[in-house]
């Protein structure tokens, strides 16, 4: 007969208990290793289909959507007094280059500044390098233009935590063009 | 009591099924779907039960017995709340066509599959009202569901009758292409001694299988390994948090009636409504939700002092009341299955530690696994594709 039974000396597990990170110095670990710059990552992870989280870990993570993360960008920008035109045709030149033909999601003409949330979709257009040559006109204190490219934000946890770390990354921008009297 | 935000709710589209499971929980097969006005009501009231994200699994009888309803509620719920409402679904498979999988990787909406093991296995349980066996139909459409999303998820269910097929029936699931695979007994069954003596042997064959597995680097996810390592290496359960009904995960019924969880629907009719909790058209009925939640997060008395309480699966509210009508009474087959499964599993764990198994350790210690992972997944895809 079936019965129920609480154990009292149940002999501990040997393998360890709570959060232990040791970086498994595997050779896929040496491949993503060699992806230096979390602009790289985020074009070969945006490169990829998304896949939503079904089920329990480990699982492909979610992402926060452009749509969404369109909508959160774009109230921050607006909290700061900042109007954005949304995919405002922009052309760009990478170098001696004949100039890039790209669409940002927002831009104020009249500041220069605008963003780009990199989704599958736009990974073809805002290559490596011109995220590069992007990222360095938004060092130039003058002139610029100054154009923040963000890559896909992933929800490990609650959707809520990576929403604010993207209402962050916006904000902090804005602050740094501030601090450094571009707006 | 403080209240969560509903994030998760199955929306039961119909009572109706194809198939004739032995072991199903929901009430009599019948034609009588959730009408179109019922879903948008229900679309609403989600949409207003969370700041955040809602996913809402879509559920029945068969879901997609009703894809017309779907395609409607799923294009509401786009165009008026966009990405807030997510959805899943489960499903036995056997409807599915080209159509559905077009229509769904359009509105991103992913699926666990319902299928039992192997052949042999699956036929036992899951057959159509004609008696045949459902498996073949199935396994015609694994190709395309797999090309749809390779990630999907074999949801299967252990009787006492299929209990020796246990280690042949997943090795067959994994091997068919399968990644994930989420198992559970059919606690509501007649189990006896006999056949927990059948569940260990097989459980230390697939014990083997699955370090094989992971000492080769194949990613495999069993439900019944990884959730009791997890609750081990990462956190022990607590109240709510593999069985949050009537809280932050809910269940809507053909009618309108919400309930703490799919398997308190029932038919929806005479004394199951008791245990409803309100009704999308006007809203929770606060006082029946809070019980619920307050009778789901009261301790297990039984398993008070046990050295596995908070690893094991006792913590399931539903699970215990399907089986003994009470959320905080565990039915004794799931404590003989825990004192069978758990050594088991840290045995096998200890081994893949000891011996430094890398996936082991990224699987169970490394935060990012689950992103890490994935990139890994991406990387090898495209290098593949340039080879």
């Amino acid at each position: 007969m079936l019965r129920i039974e609480p154990i009292k000396s149940y002999k501990i597990p040997r393998y360890p208990q709570g959060l232990y990170y040791e970086r498994p110095d595997t050779h896929h670990w040496k491949i993503a290793g060699g992806i230096a710059s979390v602009a790289m990552l985020a074009l070969l992870v945006s490169s990829c289909k998304p896949v939503g989280v079904v089920g329990p870990p480990p699982l492909p993570p979610d992402m926060v959507t452009e749509r969404e993360a369109r909508t959160i960008i774009d109230g921050v920008f607006a909290r700061n007094g900042i109007d954005l035109q949304a995919d405002v045709p922009f052309s760009f030149s990478l170098g001696d280059q004949n100039p890039i033909n790209l669409e940002l999601d927002g831009f104020n003409k009249d500041l220069n500044i605008g963003y780009e949330y990199i989704s599958s979709e736009d990974q073809t257009t805002f290559t490596q390098e011109v995220i590069a040559e992007l990222d360095k006109a938004c060092e130039s204190n003058v002139g610029g233009p100054h154009i923040k490219t963000i890559g896909t934000e992933y929800i490990y946890g609650e959707a809520e935590d990576a929403y604010e770390d993207l209402e962050n990354t916006i904000q902090n921008f804005i602050a740094d063009l501030r601090s450094r009297g571009i707006i | 009591m403080e209240l969560s935000e509903v994030r998760y709710s199955a929306l039961n589209l119909t009572h109706n099924c194809n198939l004739r499971c032995s072991y199903c929980y929901a009430g009599p097969k019948r034609q009588r779907p959730m009408s179109l006005r019922t879903a948008l009501q229900a679309i609403d009231f989600l949409a207003g039960q969370s700041k955040g994200r809602c996913t809402i699994t879509l559920f029945g009888g068969e879901p997609l017995l009703e894809f017309g309803l779907i395609q409607q509620l799923v294009e509401y719920s786009r165009k008026t709340y966009d990405s807030k409402i997510a959805f899943r679904m489960s499903t036995n498979g056997t409807l599915i066509t080209p159509e559905v999988l077009q229509f769904f990787q359009e509105y991103d909406i992913y699926f666990a599959l319902s299928i039992d093991g192997n052949q042999a296995q699956h036929d036992v349980c899951r057959r159509y009202a004609s008696n045949r066996g459902s498996y073949q139909n199935i396994s015609d459409r694994l190709q395309a569901i797999f090309k749809f999303n390779p990630y999907t998820i074999a949801v299967s269910v252990i009787v006492p009758e299929t209990a020796h097929y246990l280690a042949a029936g997943v090795k067959d699931l994994f091997d068919k292409g399968f990644r994930y695979v989420l198992q559970t007994l059919d606690y509501s069954a007649q189990w006896k001694s006999k056949d927990i003596t059948v569940l260990k042997g097989q459980y230390k064959q697939l014990a083997d299988y699955y370090a094989d597995s992971l000492k080769a680097g194949k990613k495999i996810f069993y439900s019944p390994f990884d959730e009791r390592i997890k609750t081990w290496a990462q956190k022990s359960r607590g109240p709510g948090d593999i069985c949050d009904l009537a809280n932050s995960q809910i269940a809507i019924a053909p009618s309108g009636r919400i309930y703490p969880c799919v398997q308190f629907i029932g038919s929806d009719d005479g004394v199951w409504t008791e245990n409803s909790i309100g009704d999308v058209s006007i809203g929770f009925d606060s006082n029946k939700r809070k019980h619920f939640i307050a009778w789901n997060y009261e301790d297990r008395q039984s398993c008070v002092g046990c050295d596995l309480y908070g690893r094991c699966a006792t913590y399931c509210g539903c699970v215990n009341w399907r089986a003994t009508g009470d959320l905080c009474t565990v039915p004794p087959i799931i404590c003989e299955h825990e004192r069978a499964l758990m050594p088991i599993v840290d045995a096998m764990a200890n081994k893949l530690w000891d011996k430094k198994i890398p996936l082991f350790k990224r699987k169970f210690y490394e935060k990012s696994y689950p992103v890490s992972s994935y990139i890994e997944d991406c990387l090898v895809k495209r290098g593949g594709k340039h080879a």
